[in-house]
């Protein structure tokens, strides 16, 4: 068993961690989901072997969610974790009984998709997760993978490394904190749907057509799409004609692991919110704007400080001491006050997935999903794998306004999508 | 591939019309692989919970009118009210919530501790508070013994029964202070539940030292 290497059965959730499961509500619960579709329909019993073999190598996924008195906390589960066949719809609320999993693996025609609760990991603790839970499924299938790459091997060792916490590890005091006034920002609004309705909106494009465009542009795809985005906004903040017009911020995820080094499989992962002002602007002003706030303002330095603002926040004494239900109420109210009332959309870019070449006759693409968001009704994301992208919208509202004015964009420069979603 | 031209994109096969605008793809060919399940709508609209909810609410909103109608006041129909108010939080959400045993018992006693100190409220006004003093205490008692038998018969979640066993007697002992503040004595009631709480902690520090030190390290964080 490979969980006694760690000597305890139990883990203290990370700083970023820590905030999802008491803000969660019955709407909301923070679930993220990453899916590889293959060329071949599933067989649920391979991927049942897979997911029984893969499981001990990811410590920090056998775990459940439990109560402290001062904190939640992970604790091991004994039992392993069954499939699923997906029969509702992506990103469904995940019940936290403190005996299950907070992840789900599902199962549904060519598709495998991996669900989890934010508070185990982010986009990038998820998507090795995945890569090798379908490398080992793609080896029960024949697969003879020779150079796995940087896919975790289901039979290595889990490292002290890949369960840490590196917000707290990486806390540096003296570099300062973030200043955290910010006004609100514009969203969009519409009809919601019912509890528990997440309609999922995808473009599919070759990768190349997005590069050249990007490169047109003189900038990276993620600062593209970003930009592609945010004008998407802007257009609609214009159209509405309010009298009192907000900035449009889009929210990036930062990559903490390349920055400082760190090989944790648990949350380290910060964000910047790009910020636009409400006037008329070409697409061209737009991506100039949005490409020196991301190479500008995403810098160590300033990573460094929303380390220090997050950690600083969980080491103060008078917090440290509050019990849970009193943590779980100013963090609800905090959330709501400084959380997504302060941008107008989500954007995750998981960048180019690489696998094994001998994956490539298994796997057709992956794809990314962002699940309902507590108060927003929109978000973006992007996996790109073998030379195609996946940009994916999820919302609870009924109308595909944004997803609609985001690929008009697109399509506009060129680029050929082909769209699906799973609202007919 | 069909398209629509309106936005300009390509459709997926499985699709009949653009997921953007609505409008109806073109060059239609034969549909293939579904790419998401198809949901059962009328799966998610947990109709039964919703006519229960309503005849709830329509109950007691009519059992109010009939006692404003006939008393000129609201007397009897509380009785109701708290009954239906019972049921819900005791019964009703742990059942729909799907609660663990250990979580329906604490929120079935904490019912029938509420459901004394109504009784005794609309008896004389808590000016004997027997319910506090008498009724709770054995409510309690009832309620250690429960965990106690469960504590020794259920071996998975036996952690969280030591947990709520050292709840209970934080809670005795609570009640104590609360009893000579309240009304400047304490009856024998708290005293042999916080008796019993202590015995049952000794207990579990002698017996089952590992598995209840461990559990309460993991729920204290340290």
């Amino acid at each position: 068993m490979k969980k006694a290497m760690f000597d305890k059965e139990w883990f203290k959730l990370d700083n970023a961690a820590k905030i999802y499961p008491a803000a969660r509500s019955s709407r909301w619960n923070a679930v993220f989901r990453m899916s590889v579709v293959l060329k071949e329909e599933v067989d649920p019993e391979l991927l049942q072997q897979a997911l029984d073999d893969v499981i001990d190598r990811f410590p920090t996924y056998r775990m459940t969610l439990k109560k402290g008195f001062f904190w939640y906390y992970f604790q091991f589960l004994d039992h392993k974790p069954k499939i699923e066949k997906e029969t509702d719809y992506p990103c469904k609320m995940m019940r936290l009984t403190g005996r299950d999993y907070v992840f789900r693996v599902l199962y549904h025609s060519h598709r495998i998709a991996v669900e989890v609760f934010h508070s185990i990991t982010d986009g990038t603790g998820n998507i090795t997760f995945l890569k090798t839970l379908v490398m080992r499924y793609c080896e029960l299938c024949g697969a003879h993978i020779e150079n796995v790459g940087d896919i975790l091997h289901y039979d290595d060792d889990p490292t002290p490394e890949e369960v840490e916490d590196s917000f707290s590890r990486f806390i540096d005091k003296s570099k300062g904190t973030l200043p955290r006034k910010e006004p609100a920002a514009y969203q969009i609004k519409g009809q919601r749907e019912r509890r528990g309705i997440l309609n999922v909106t995808q473009g599919r494009m070759p990768f190349e057509q997005l590069h050249s465009v990007a490169k047109s542009y003189g900038c990276t795809v993620n600062t593209y799409l970003t930009a592609a985005l945010a004008y998407a906004l802007l257009k609609r903040q214009l159209y509405e004609k309010r009298s009192k017009k907000k900035p449009i911020r889009v929210q990036v995820p930062i990559n903490l692991r390349k920055i400082f080094g760190s090989e944790t499989l648990r949350n380290f992962a910060g964000y910047y919110n790009t910020n636009l002002t409400p006037e008329e602007k070409t697409f061209e002003e737009v991506v100039k704007e949005l490409d020196a706030q991301l190479k500008e303002k995403i810098t160590p330095d300033y990573c460094q400080k929303f380390i220090n603002s997050n950690v600083a926040l969980e080491k103060n004494p008078i917090i440290k001491v509050a019990p849970r239900f009193l943590k779980t109420f100013f963090m609800n109210l905090s959330f709501y006050l400084v959380g997504e009332n302060l941008m107008s959309c989500t954007f995750s870019n998981i960048g180019n997935v690489v696998t094994p070449k001998e994956m490539y006759d298994y796997i057709d693409r992956f794809e990314f999903v962002l699940g309902p968001q507590k108060y927003m009704n929109n978000s973006m994301t992007c996996a790109s794998y073998n030379g195609v992208s996946v940009v994916t919208f999820s919302r609870t509202s009924q109308d595909p306004i944004l997803e609609r004015d985001f690929f008009k964009i697109l399509t506009e420069h060129g680029i050929e999508v082909t769209v699906n979603s799973n609202r007919r | 591939m069909k398209q629509c031209r309106k936005c300009s994109v390509y459709v997926d096969d499985d699709l009949t019309n653009c997921p953007l605008c609505g409008a109806l793809a073109h060059e239609e060919t034969s549909p293939t692989i579904y790419e998401y399940p198809t949901v059962d709508l009328k799966k998610q609209r947990k109709l039964f919970l919703k006519i229960s909810l309503f005849i709830s609410i329509f109950t007691v909103i009519l059992v109010a009118a009939i006692n404003i109608a006939v008393n000129h006041k609201i007397s009897w129909s509380l009785h109701v009210l708290f009954a239906f108010a019972i049921i819900w939080i005791c019964i009703g959400r742990p059942i729909i919530k799907r609660f663990s045993v250990r979580k329906h018992l604490t929120w079935n006693f904490l019912g029938v501790i509420a459901l004394l100190f109504y009784i005794n409220a609309w008896v004389n006004k808590l000016a004997d508070p027997w319910a506090f003093t008498l009724g709770a205490p054995i409510a309690v008692l009832t309620w250690q013994t429960v965990l106690e038998i469960l504590t020794l018969a259920h071996k998975g979640g036996r952690g969280n029964y030591q947990i709520s066993l050292t709840k209970l007697f934080a809670f005795s002992a609570i009640c104590i202070g609360i009893s000579f503040i309240w009304l400047k004595t304490c009856g024998w009631g708290w005293y042999v539940c916080t008796a019993r709480g202590f015995i049952d902690v000794l207990t579990l520090s002698f017996f089952a030292k590992d598995s209840y030190f461990g559990e309460l390290k993991r729920r204290l964080h340290v």
